[in-house]
């Protein structure tokens, strides 16, 4: 579905990503782990047009992508979120669900028809349904309690109806509890509306629970890469991780 | 110089020519890094545009004076002026700044308009508005030989004196422990905070550094410029232009653009006179053309986005449709009702001028009420709109309609390339750019007299609506402002509750995250300010078929200032708040003006407070008043402490 090849992104005399070789199947949940600083989200900058690659290519669908704009990408089927929340703080968060249906809408640029009256508005309110927000739909995002954010940052996400999603650690900043639920509402909607997941998280015990296949970053490269026990038992993958600190 | 040894260098220039060249472009160059350094400063540190440091340029002019003609001596009063101009910086920055530089910028610039429009009045207050003689001191007076020329002394102290603050300045910032805390603190605050450090204290600190450089600029100058209360426009631009090009906030970079932009002012005043006035402009947008982060900007332009955050909390006076009618309703029958008993046809023209301003200040609200764009440049829009139709009604037709599309038309497309060049700059640069692009066609309308009458304007007399209706006629007129008026809210209303006003207040909420839902956010920027831009023109058309003239002050960037204030004076993001605060200030400004000289001092005073305490405009004040008489509120804002919210992102 998505394939780089030597992907080497570099700023100065840092090297933040280097030469990645990353594939990402259709089936399942991929998950990308790796210590504070191993170029997780350097990484998803880069698949999302956010910063662009010093070299390698990207190939999305058959289709090279690598250079094109954050706007270019998502119409190809591939949408994110973001580690530290990115809302429209000021709106609300119906609001929010709304502008992100509607870019999908073919009304989408009309400066005559009213916004709550388009196509994408009954999408919206589904979405906020399925993310157990619809009670807080008047409320600016800003009055949101921090889990609501997270899920409404994950909601924005899903709502262009992407092919291929990616997650930097939604569940960043939760309790444990939350972090279970906000992940089983997530698995629910990719599943029910068939978008493959790729998630950065922190919280390896569960990304051994949900993932199917685990890429292990560290210092920009590839450390490893397979199923959840292959990583587990990796002897590599622990020295990275008590190197820098356990899970940091 | 003496021509018979003049010595050719090249072709077309002399050894002298090149030495006075050199000289000139020096002088200059010092001068504007000077303006320009204390600019930096204040920008680097604390992220504030500040629209008042050209009036303590002024001020430094003009205490320096003061001080050179009690005490006799100019050295002391070079160093004792500028120090006491820092103290006016400190009391102001005390009393304005200082409790609102967590809030948008908006407010950051208003708030410096306002310290702007008091300090004008107070030096006209105290040394009236005539020009000032300023003698060279005797020491340094007359000339002096530098190699093959004699070139005049004092502007060699200039460029040496300028060397010598300019490096105190940088060593100052670089190696001392306050320029240590600034640079940390300008860095991250929060951080600056938990070491230890009152952050407010050293933004204090930081003014009085930028007042003091502005205010010996001031001094220096003096003696070989004017000194009058028009001076510190002239400053302000230059700060602007060379900050932009150097790139904002860096040090380095004022320096470095300063001389460039001196040395191109001196070559251009000798080869290409009639380009003198427009040299800041051609290089500034030169400069963003090429490289739209200055020369040595390293600055992060996205973290400086400017994001208007409202209070809702203070919710604006809804608009009921009731309310509407009654309001429309009175208007319609006020000339009918009003002429036959206590108004004049002075008094219904100058509801219509106040439907005017309404229009206008509307417009600014669809850009940056809406959009969190900070224009400072919407006087283009009305200058260019009132000059489209004065030169269409005196050299093609009478007809309203016909001179009115075509000011739309020529305003509108002013507006899309103004956005298409500065539409993937954000925040202050946005600001900085209409700004430049305001004044750039304001210089065009004094120089290009030929066409726009320069200084003198353009008169008009009949204007009529498609060759039957005289529109000259007060009353006709009020009918056909209000028309308009009414028809520009409606657009501005369908536009905003459209999907692509949603997409606009997205983008101001968050143009990132806009552009990975997958949307064009330039392009909507760029359609947004031509409509914006097309309601300006309006304006402008409008006041000049009313006044039946118009000047190149139509496009002066006060008039972009007084627009911004208007719109948060009613209500900023609001569209209705805006008409509100556009008739109130200009109807203000038309009956203070009868009764008192420096009533723009008032009007500095009342944006002061607006921006302090009902940043949300007179339509806000009925929900703090109901708070108020609640007890719920002091007058410094709620009576209890807001809680501290600490948010894991």
């Amino acid at each position: 579905m998505l394939e780089t090849r030597n992907l080497t992104k570099t700023f100065g005399a840092l090297t933040a990503v280097n030469s990645v070789d990353l594939t990402i199947e259709r089936e399942g949940i991929h998950s990308i782990i790796g210590p504070n600083g191993a170029g997780k989200s350097t990484l998803f900058h880069l698949l999302t047009g956010y910063h662009q690659p010093t070299e390698g290519t990207i190939r999305f669908e058959g289709e090279n992508i690598e250079g094109k704009s954050p706007r270019t990408i998502v119409d190809k089927g591939i949408s994110r979120s973001f580690q530290i929340s990115d809302l429209f703080d000021g709106l609300t968060v119906e609001e929010n669900v709304r502008i992100a249906t509607q870019s999908l809408d073919e009304n989408r640029n009309s400066v005559w028809k009213r916004s709550d009256s388009i196509d994408s508005t009954r999408k919206a309110e589904t979405l906020m349904e399925d993310l157990d927000l619809t009670e807080f739909a008047d409320t600016r995002a800003d009055a949101l309690s921090h889990g609501d954010r997270r899920k409404l940052e994950v909601g924005l996400a899903i709502a262009v109806e992407p092919d291929l999603m990616l997650l930097d650690e939604p569940t960043a900043g939760m309790g444990n509890e939350g972090s279970a639920k906000m992940v089983q509402t997530i698995r629910r909607i990719a599943d029910e509306r068939d978008i493959k997941l790729v998630l950065i998280e922190h919280d390896l015990e569960m990304v051994m629970e949900i993932s199917d296949r685990i890429t292990v970053l560290n210092r920009g490269a590839i450390l490893k890469e397979g199923d959840p026990e292959t990583i587990q038992a990796d002897e590599d993958v622990q020295e990275a991780y008590i190197g820098t600190g356990e899970g940091e | 110089m003496i021509a018979s040894q003049s010595l050719p260098l090249l072709a077309f220039i002399s050894v002298e020519q090149a030495a006075f060249l050199l000289l000139n472009g020096l002088a200059l160059g010092v001068l504007y890094v000077l303006i320009a350094a204390g600019f930096a400063v204040i920008f680097g540190i604390t992220d504030v545009l500040n629209f008042a440091h050209g009036a303590f340029y002024m001020v430094g002019a003009y205490l320096t004076l003061a001080v050179v003609d009690a005490t006799g001596s100019f050295f002391v009063a070079l160093i004792v002026g500028p120090i006491a101009v820092a103290g006016i910086g400190v009391v102001a920055e005390r009393l304005t700044l200082s409790n609102i530089y967590d809030r948008s910028p908006l407010y950051h610039v208003l708030i410096t308009f306002g310290v702007l429009l008091i300090v004008t009045e107070l030096v006209e207050i105290v040394w009236g508005t005539g020009t000032q003689f300023f003698q060279t001191p005797e020491l340094l007076a007359g000339a002096v030989q530098v190699g093959p020329i004699a070139y005049p002394k004092y502007r060699l102290f200039t460029i040496l004196a300028g060397a010598v603050i300019a490096l105190g300045t940088w060593l100052l910032i670089r190696y001392s422990r306050f320029g240590l805390i600034l640079r940390a603190g300008a860095q991250d605050q929060a951080t600056a905070r938990l070491m230890g450090v009152n952050i407010k204290k050293y933004y204090t600190l930081t003014f009085a550094l930028g007042t003091f450089l502005a205010a010996i600029a001031g001094g220096l100058a003096s003696p070989f410029l004017s000194v009058n209360p028009e001076m510190g426009n002239g400053a302000l631009i230059i700060a602007f232009v060379v900050v932009a090009i150097g790139g904002l906030g860096s040090f380095a970079g004022a320096v470095v653009a300063g001389l460039l932009v001196g040395f191109t002012q001196a070559a251009v005043d000798t080869f290409v006179p009639a380009l003198s006035g427009f040299v800041f402009y051609i290089l500034l947008l030169a400069a963003l053309l090429i490289k739209p982060e200055g020369i040595l900007g390293d600055y992060e332009i996205r973290k400086h986005a400017a994001k208007l955050s409202y209070d809702e909390r203070i919710p604006p006076v809804p608009l009921t449709d009731r309310r509407v009618l009654a309001l429309l309703g009175a208007l319609l029958l006020l000339p009918v009702v009003g002429l036959n008993t206590v108004m004049s046809s002075y008094g219904v023209g100058l509801v219509a001028l106040m439907f005017i301003w309404g229009i206008l200040a509307l417009s600014l609200d669809t850009v940056t009420g809406y959009t969190g764009l900070i224009s400072f440049g919407h006087a283009a829009f009305y200058g260019v709109g009132s000059y489209v139709v004065a030169l269409t009604t005196l050299n093609v037709t009478n007809s309203f309609l016909l001179s009115m599309g075509a000011a739309i038309l020529v305003a509108a497309s002013i507006a899309w390339l103004v956005g298409a060049i500065s539409a993937r700059l954000s925040g202050l640069y946005f600001a900085i750019i209409t700004f430049a692009i305001g004044q750039l066609l304001y210089q065009m309308s004094v120089s290009w007299s030929g066409l726009t009458g320069g200084s003198n304007g353009l008169s008009i007399d009949r204007v009529e609506l498609l060759g039957f209706v005289d529109v000259s006629d007060t009353v006709t007129f009020y009918y056909l402002a209000l028309a308009m008026l009414v028809a520009s809210y409606y657009v501005a209303k369908r536009i905003m509750d459209s999907p692509f006003g949603l997409q606009l207040q997205a983008i101001r909420e968050s143009e990132r995250r806009t552009t990975f839902l997958g949307y064009n956010t330039n392009m909507a920027k760029r359609r947004i300010f031509a409509v914006s831009g097309a309601l300006g023109g309006v304006a402008g058309g409008l006041f000049v078929t009313l006044q039946t003239f118009t000047s190149p002050e139509t496009l002066f960037w006060v008039v972009s200032g007084d627009a911004l204030f208007a719109m948060v004076l009613g209500g900023v993001g609001t569209l209705y708040g805006p008409i509100i605060g556009g008739a109130v200030l200009i109807g203000l400004d038309q009956i203070l003006t009868i009764y008192f000289d420096h009533w723009r001092m008032l009007l500095g005073l009342i944006l002061i407070v607006i921006v302090l305490f009902a940043p949300r405009g007179l339509v806000s004040f009925y929900a703090i008043g109901a708070e108020l008489l609640r007890g719920e509120r002091g007058p410094f804002g709620s009576a209890e402490p807001e809680p501290v919210e600490e948010r894991g992102d």
